[in-house]
């Protein structure tokens, strides 16, 4: 287990890190989830042991270092090296060449082998990149914002490969959109400056919502609506089991055109998110 | 040593797959050797030439070490290779061994000053020229190891740059100088290079009368080396 106690990081005024803990074990994918500036590549950083905390302590069964692969999201592939090419240096400097051809396959970039890195599309270079990762054969695998950039049918693909790694490697993936993380992660962690703000299961934690349905909108609570609703600056959302019947309502007061942005959805992370800050989720906030 | 050989190979393939930079950059440095050498120069042609093999060595040697660096950083590369089984010391080595491309330059530079000037070819060329060499290198390997980013490097670059082309005779020579502007000329590494080069091709002497030079070079390498080794983190 790829275990953290009492993380903390500041950089000048900022707390970047503020004691958090958690634990990575092998075969599930956990999410570390929050608004960009939450922490999240400082605690990915801190994890693979390529940043000192200020205080707190990260264990694993042998040394961070060595068993912890980190794959960060910025990486600027601009070097006129080919697919094979780049993955074998990554091999070679990972000690780890007989791996080489498993995990091309493993990342599906069989077909690009012969492709210069630079005019790969960039779901395929997240994969370049998660295959370097991949090639230190870690214990712990660290994604950092794997699906950022990517357009749905990508996500979906690199979604589906992280799902498919073996059992005996505990992945920790950082991202900040909650969607992403209720389909890819057996456990989240939800942190904002720093500070973890609510963590379990994603069917757990949605499950806590009191509700089958939420329906949001933009602009002034109707009249009547006022006990039901919960209200945060120019939006608002009403929890039903029965939406059909709260919009029919919605109707009848007149005031439905009014509302922007009107939508009814099942509750997800968002939501668990704005119950337990009292804020919408936005994901650049 | 495989993951040093490696890395070079990775370096040297991205060089070469780019032509068109590798011709232009040579062709600035052949059209800078012509006007500076061969239209505006004040000593004479085998002082350029012998200046001027060493200046381009080391100039590229500290160049390529730098931005070799802070490139790899702000490409991402350079965590990624940390996160990797590689350690500090192959990782600077492959760098250091990349600045051996610099050592080529200065090749060419000597095979167009043997057909165009009087100059003695001594064994003492190849050690003064490396430990240049790996003496620029080490200045170069001091920038990312002190500063955060690439706008930073690139101004200290700017000023080391215009201090090795004006402060050290590479253009011109030191005779004649007041004796004040000559002590200052020794500030700068280069100047002891140059020195070195002219003691051996142009006046065609030995060892006896180049060996303070070649210390202060060999000291020089120690000191950045250590310096920058301990300083960068990987």
């Amino acid at each position: 287990m790829l275990n953290a106690e009492n993380l903390e990081k500041s950089f000048e005024e900022t707390n970047a890190v503020d004691d958090l803990s958690l634990e990575v074990n092998k075969g599930e994918i956990i999410g570390l989830l929050g608004p960009n500036g939450a922490g999240k590549t400082t605690t990915m950083q801190m994890l693979s042991g390529l940043m000192e905390p200020d205080s707190g302590k990260i264990t694993a069964e042998n040394s961070v270092r060595k068993s912890v692969s980190v794959v960060f999201q910025e990486v600027d592939y601009s070097s006129k090296l080919k697919v094979r090419e780049f993955l074998r240096m990554m091999a070679v400097l990972n000690e780890n060449e007989e791996s080489l051809d498993r995990v091309i396959e493993n990342v599906g970039l069989e077909k690009y082998s012969d492709t210069m890195v630079p005019d790969l599309s960039g779901g395929n270079k997240k994969k370049v990149n998660i295959a370097s990762g991949l090639l230190k054969d870690p214990e712990y695998l660290l994604l950092d914002e794997p699906n950022s950039g990517l357009d749905p049918r990508a996500r979906k693909d690199v979604r589906d490969m992280i799902q498919g790694f073996t059992d005996d490697v505990g992945i920790l993936v950082s991202t900040h959109s909650m969607e992403e993380a209720e389909k890819l992660c057996d456990r989240v962690i939800i942190i904002e400056n720093g500070r973890e703000i609510v963590s379990g299961s994603p069917d757990e934690l949605v499950s806590g919502i009191d509700a089958d349905f939420v329906v949001k909108a933009e602009g002034e609570i109707p009249e009547g609506f006022e006990d039901q609703a919960t209200e945060v600056e120019e939006f608002f959302e009403i929890k039903t089991d029965k939406p059909h019947k709260l919009i029919k309502r919605l109707v009848k007061s007149g005031k439905i055109d009014e509302l922007e942005n009107l939508s009814i959805e099942k509750p997800g992370l968002e939501d668990v998110f704005f119950e337990v800050t009292g804020r919408r989720y936005e994901e650049d906030n | 040593m495989k993951k040093i050989i490696e890395l070079l190979k990775a370096d040297l393939l991205d060089i070469l797959r780019r032509p068109a930079n590798m011709f232009f950059a040579v062709i600035m440095i052949l059209g800078i050797l012509f006007l500076t050498g061969f239209v505006l120069n004040t000593g004479t042609t085998a002082d350029i030439i012998a200046s001027y093999a060493i200046f381009i060595s080391a100039y590229t040697g500290f160049i390529m070490t730098s931005m070799a660096v802070l490139t790899d950083r702000d490409r991402g590369l350079y965590r990624m290779y940390r996160s990797s089984k590689l350690s500090k010391t192959e990782y600077v080595t492959s760098k250091i061994s990349y600045t051996g491309l610099s050592l080529l330059l200065s090749g060419l530079i000597l095979v167009i000053g043997f057909f165009t000037s009087e100059i003695f070819l001594s064994w003492l060329i190849a050690p003064i020229l490396l430990l240049s060499v790996l003496a620029h290198a080490g200045i170069g390997l001091l920038i990312p190891a002190f500063v955060e980013t690439t706008r930073e490097a690139q101004r200290i670059v700017q000023i080391l740059f215009f201090a090795m082309v004006f402060l050290s005779p590479v253009f011109y020579t030191s005779e004649g100088l007041p004796q004040i502007i000559q002590l200052l000329q020794h500030i700068v590494p280069l100047t002891h290079g140059v020195e070195a080069m002219r003691i051996v091709m142009v006046d065609g002497n030995g060892v006896q009368q180049v060996w303070r030079q070649l210390t202060v070079l060999a000291g020089l390498t120690t000191i950045t080396f250590s310096i920058s080794y301990r300083k960068l983190e990987f």
